[in-house]
């Protein structure tokens, strides 16, 4: 990861340094210092860009100066051979390379960190190696260069001077304006899930493909947008700008200005385009200052600019008490050290855990009624899966009884976590079947057997896998979107205000649900002790709204007071969905339980009432491992 | 046609060597090294300055370079790579990326105007004949260094204390380290080992590359190609990789032109990652959940 986190509302600190820019363009400045700002607002606009692709996603890329040129070309090639009016030819150059980048993009989401490195490396070289080449030397006119058509609006030369200027000032707002509302949005907070884990955001319906491409051709479309803007400016372009260690100097940008944060790059471009000219240091020296630069922030400050500065104003922020005006709202940063340190793990959760009576269901929230349906609530059959030559499930099928608490048990790699992930959808069922209420979810051949979020299946995770970077309301949040699919352009306009606040609301009502007090709610879930995690886990799972919740080790890692908590919010759970769980604790699962499958090797080798199916004698041997295994319950190395 | 194969090899050799460099490190350190190719330039420098702009024996211009680049690895291990070395792969690898930036940039000052200039031979510039096969004595030397290089290293790893450690501190970090290895001055001794085998595969190619601070950007290229393509952490594979890309790049730019062959590789290796997104002797880790 490239920064663990990726701050939220930073639209007031990203809106400030623009108007900073739009002031300045008023006072008397030298042409050339106005030239350099102009130039700066356009390269903040690709680093920005990169920013969501890199910061918010943390999917690092070293080829979107590939795309800076391939926007300048595309424009210099529509205006000037064929003759498109500018303003045309620049929207359909930037529409062209996020087409291209989409493509493009297809593999190239497809590969883990390192193979995005040097891919999108890779994809740089290539750019200016055809841009250069020979192969499209009558369009691209070789190593030699284009010249650049001008614009103009009205009278007003947009190519130079202080109409270049605005012109690069109010793109750079646009730039800003979107961006904030992606990375402030469901879709933002996708972009955040994907980067803490792809197997998570499956299970809550969020398609790391989709949104990791979406994410590499925003970015790209900006990258191109600055491409045009300045070649604008430049009035002439050449391969040799676009190259591989200009790409690395875009991130660079980003990096020093700070990741995952809009208004760090801006500050970051600023870094390395103004630095050179006010210090008066020859061409030679300017990369190596470049490259000082990226390294002193990779090594030394690796938030960036944006950290160094955030972190005084967050502690003035904390003193002056601001921050009692916006907890109630979205919360700041601010409260996790306050809290983390004075609630010791578990004993704030299990307080209003208890004392919340079952009359706080959140109607709106959770609407499944399992004790009107007949059905059994989950049924699996005869799931075989391998993984190579071990095979992790061998037959095994359990069912469910609405509205009952079902606990699966057995030693380490007897195959519970592989059934929880047929279940919940995490793993392609390659034979048996699964239905959920009745209704065939997942079974060999069909196209349900696929990967994805089950319907009406809901599930928590052994290490609560929260998104580190998003208050527990948010993380809530990224459990509600099911039916309600938004797409991302709206999220980008901010079209979603309303159904966002609705959502807020129902997450409110979730956490509220399972114990987590109302001042907790903004705090982000990094802060979070590991019982409150596990509670926030739930809540999101409950958000879900599935009539079957799954959950995997519940009380793994918590003590005593906390794992009663658990049980009563179990016991409270029942009266809505059906549960399944596994654990380790035999204890636990007598008090919570009202039947147990017993899975050893893959096979179920007993299923029926809690206390009777313990003390059986094949079911203690394989949990006390009291003698050898019998022939019947093979189970090579599963005795501890 | 058996000459464009010939020369393709030995070109892959070198793609090879300095993949076989790369994948060293990448085992030790988990960091694929982007400044490989600018320490390999950083040799041939090292060596055309004290060969040709001082005047200095070959021979002894070599082995001086090869010391001092050892030295320089050290440092920049020390330097650059070490101080919070915890803050995750990512990190870590754009840092070689800035390495490879401040080199390039350093190199291109130090050389100055009238790049690129010409490297002393190497070997003589006679060729032998074998039938219808012509092999250059360059190409045979090539081939002889690759050869005795990869047989030390693997004799190394397999039947020395020091190789035992490196392959103890590649398996399993934390493990090693508790057992007493001394990860960090492994490490360290990792860039140094690097930085020398690069020095090597520089030194080989000035001659036909000439000496300038991109002399090795596009080779880089084919490295990494390389060095996914045979498998990121088999050091067999490297040298599997370096020629399947030496034979693909030379018979591609035989029949078409110099862009095609980087194209024709760009693709070659994209299609290996999106077959085996991990490279084709890797092991997906999975994820605790």
């Amino acid at each position: 990861m490239l920064t663990p986190l990726a701050r939220r509302h930073t639209r007031p600190a990203a809106l400030a340094l623009v108007a900073v820019f739009a002031v300045a363009g008023l006072l008397p400045i030298s042409p050339t210092l106005q030239f350099l700002m102009a130039t700066t607002m356009a390269w903040a606009i690709a680093a920005i860009g990169l920013d969501i692709f890199s910061g918010y996603l943390g999917q690092p890329s070293f080829g979107h100066c590939g795309f800076v040129g391939l926007g300048a070309y595309g424009y210099a090639i529509l205006a000037g051979q064929a003759q498109m009016p500018p303003a045309a030819a620049a929207v359909c150059s930037v529409a062209l390379v996020t087409a291209i980048s989409a493509i493009i993009g297809l593999p190239f989401i497809r590969l883990r960190a390192f193979g995005l490195v040097l891919g999108t490396f890779f994809l740089s070289y290539a750019v200016t190696t055809v841009l250069s080449g020979t192969t499209f030397a009558s369009i691209t006119k070789g190593a030699s260069g284009l010249q650049v058509p001008a614009m103009a609006l009205g009278s007003v030369n947009l190519s130079q001077g202080t109409g270049y200027y605005y012109l690069c000032a109010s793109v750079l707002l646009i730039a800003v304006v979107l961006s904030c509302n992606y990375s402030d949005s469901h879709a933002g907070r996708a972009l955040r899930l994907v980067k803490r884990s792809e197997t998570v955001s499956v299970t809550l319906g969020v398609s790391p493909g989709r949104t990791k491409l979406a994410a590499f051709a925003y970015s790209s479309a900006l990258a191109a947008t600055a491409g045009v803007v300045l070649a604008l400016g430049a009035g002439y372009i050449a391969p040799e700008s676009f190259g591989a260690q200009q790409s690395i100097i875009l991130f660079g940008m980003a990096a020093v200005g700070g990741l995952g944060s809009i208004a760090g790059p801006i500050a970051g471009a600023a870094v390395f385009t103004l630095t050179p000219d006010y210090l008066q240091i020859a061409e030679s020296y300017q990369q190596i200052l470049f490259a000082a630069l990226l390294l002193g922030a990779l090594v030394l400050f690796r938030d960036g600019l944006f950290g160094l500065v955030e972190t005084p104003f967050r502690a003035l922020w904390r003193r002056t008490g601001l921050r009692r005006a916006t907890a109630g709202r979205s919360g700041g940063q601010s409260l996790a050290g306050r809290h983390s340190g004075d609630d010791g793990a578990g004993d704030a959760p299990p307080d209003p855990l208890l004392s919340a009576g079952p009359d706080t269901t959140p109607e709106g929230v959770m609407s499944a009624d399992p004790e009107g349906n007949r059905q059994d609530a989950l049924k699996v059959d005869d799931l075989v899966i391998d993984y190579g030559g071990v095979r992790a499930l061998d037959g095994a099928g359990l069912t469910v009884k609405p509205g009952h608490v079902h606990a699966l048990v057995g030693p380490n790699g007897a195959g519970k976590t592989t059934l929880l992930n047929c279940v919940s959808g995490l793993e392609p069922v390659s034979a048996g079947h699964i239905t959920v209420g009745g209704e065939p979810v997942a079974a060999s051949g069909r196209p349900g057997s696929r990967r994805g979020r089950r319907p009406g299946v809901s599930r928590t995770f052994q290490n609560p896998s929260l998104v580190p970077d998003l208050s527990c309301l948010e993380n809530v949040t990224l459990g509600l979107r099911r039916e309600q699919r938004t797409g991302l352009l709206g999220d980008l306009l901010g079209l979603h205000r309303r159904a966002e606040r609705a959502e807020r609301r129902k997450a409110a009502q979730a956490l509220a649900f399972v114990g987590v007090p109302q001042h907790r709610h903004g705090t982000p879930a990094s802060a979070l002790s590991l019982a409150e995690a596990k509670l926030v886990d739930i809540a999101r799972a409950v958000a879900m709204n599935g009539s079957v919740l799954v959950m995997d080790e519940p009380t793994a890692g918590l003590s005593g007071a906390e794992m009663t908590a658990v049980s009563a919010l179990i016991a409270r759970l029942r009266a809505r969905l059906t549960v399944l769980v596994v654990s380790h604790h035999v204890g636990w699962v007598k008090e919570v339980a009202q039947e147990v499958t017993v899975l050893a090797a893959g096979r179920v080798i007993a299923s029926g009432d809690p206390e009777e199916v313990f003390d059986r004698p094949l079911v203690r041997e394989v949990f006390v491992g009291d003698g050898a295994p019998s022939a019947q319950t093979p189970v090579p190395g599963a005795i501890q | 046609m058996l000459d464009v194969l010939t020369t393709a090899i030995a070109t892959g050799l070198l793609y090879g060597m300095l993949g076989f460099a790369i994948v060293v490190l990448f085992k030790m350190t988990g960091v694929p090294n982007f400044a490989a190719g600018s320490l390999a330039t950083l040799g041939a420098v090292a060596v055309y300055e004290l060969a040709v702009r001082h005047h200095l024996n070959l021979a002894l211009a070599i082995t001086l370079g090869l010391v001092g680049l050892g030295v320089l690895g050290t440092v920049i291990y020390t330097v650059v790579m070490r101080y919070r070395d915890d803050a995750g792969v990512p990190n870590l690898t754009v840092r070689t990326l800035g390495l490879y930036l401040l080199l390039f940039a350093l190199t291109d000052k130090g050389l100055g105007e009238g790049q690129p200039f010409s490297f002393p031979r190497l070997f003589p510039a006679r060729a032998l004949t074998l039938g219808p096969l012509r092999l250059t004595v360059a190409d045979l030397g090539v081939l002889a260094i690759a050869f005795i290089l990869t047989a030390a290293f693997a004799w190394a790893f397999r039947f020395t204390r020091a190789g035992l450690l490196l392959r103890g501190v590649a398996a399993d970090r934390e493990t090693a380290r508790l057992l007493g290895a001394n990860v960090r001055r492994l490490e360290a001794a990792s860039w140094a080992l690097t930085a020398v085998l690069a020095a090597v595969v520089g030194i080989l190619a000035a001659p036909t590359t000439l000496v300038s601070a991109g002399m090795m950007d596009e080779s880089l290229l084919y490295v990494f190609a390389a060095v996914v393509i045979g498998g990121l952490t088999s050091l067999g594979g490297a040298f599997a990789g370096g020629v399947t890309v030496g034979v693909v790049q030379g018979f591609v730019h035989y029949y078409g032109n110099a862009d095609l062959s980087l194209l024709a590789v760009f693709g070659l290796f994209l299609l290996t990652l999106l077959v085996r997104p991990y490279g084709m002797f890797g092991e997906p880790t999975p994820e605790r959940l």
